[in-house]
């Protein structure tokens, strides 16, 4: 029994040696420089697209923008100029930036600062009236017009009547 | 026993020359991948061969218990043979042609345990 189990773990570790040395021949004959290949890392960097505009409205995903870029996430770099968070909570964010590990975070804040750029496209013309309207008109007005038209004066005779109304 | 010989030594041989051929003809993965490769497909191919081997090799104290030790003890190669593949790097495996061979000896090695079993016992 004993020397049956030694014939068959010596045929069989045998067998597994002769085969790796065939392979390893048969490698240095035809391919001898892939002998020297190193393993290479699989995981793929992080690349952001560009500097985007960022304002964080909301206090809560501010500072949870904070710890998680603040922490050794294995982002290599990431950028935060601007994120506007328009509709977005911050219980939504962190959801969001939690659900897988670190490279899909940081895909994630890609996505995040893809969201803001958008967004911010949209919103700068809505800016830009609301400025003007801002500018011309002080608060409490409704007409930016106000103070270069002609204010005519009514056939009455009476003073100021168009401020005042009429007495009669 | 020249027939045992030939199924531990022949067929597996055999059986990795031909699907790392096809492997290297019908894809453009590296020589370490497809032997990699290989070896995985050893470790599931002894798993195969453990499911239906104890109908033949009859163990008579406690055939369940041994079967069951011979699957886990498969699954086991089969487990280190994915953790070197996936985490060479952590485990100081620098080198593809290392990393392979370890999968490779993997494989081979979980084959030789039923065809160990098969020898010691004989078959019906």
């Amino acid at each position: 029994m004993a020397t049956n189990f030694l014939i068959a773990l010596a045929c069989g570790l045998g067998s597994a040696a002769l085969i790796i040395f065939v392979v390893r021949v048969l490698v240095t004959i035809f391919a001898p420089k892939s002998l020297k290949e190193r393993i290479q890392e699989t995981k793929a960097p992080f690349q952001h697209s560009g500097p985007g505009r960022v304002e964080i409205s909301n206090p809560s995903v501010a500072s949870f923008s904070q710890e998680v870029s603040g922490k050794n996430t294995g982002i290599r770099q990431v950028y935060f100029d601007s994120v506007t968070l328009t509709g977005t909570g911050g219980i939504e964010v962190a959801a969001l930036l939690n659900t897988s590990g670190q490279s899909s975070q940081a895909r994630q804040f890609g996505f995040i600062s893809r969201i803001s750029r958008d967004e911010i496209q949209k919103r700068q013309p809505q800016k830009e009236a609301i400025s003007l309207e801002a500018v011309l008109s002080p608060p409490g007005q409704s007409r930016a017009q106000y103070g270069t038209e002609t204010v005519h004066k009514s056939n009455s005779g009476v003073a100021n009547e168009a401020f005042c109304g009429s007495a009669g | 026993m020249g027939l045992y010989i030939l199924s531990i030594v022949g067929l597996p041989f055999m059986a990795l020359a031909f699907f790392a051929v096809l492997e290297s003809a019908f894809s453009s993965a590296g020589i370490w991948e497809v032997i990699s490769k290989a070896g995985l497909d050893l470790c599931r191919i002894s798993i195969g061969i453990v499911g239906a081997m104890f109908l033949d090799v009859q163990v008579r104290p406690a055939t369940g218990t041994i079967a069951a030790f011979v699957l886990l003890l498969e699954l086991l190669f089969a487990a280190g043979a994915m953790l070197v593949d996936r985490r060479a790097t952590d485990l100081g495996i620098l080198q593809q042609s290392t990393r392979a061979y370890g999968i490779l000896a993997f494989g081979i090695i979980s084959m030789v345990i039923p065809a160990v079993l098969i020898v010691l016992n004989g078959s019906h």
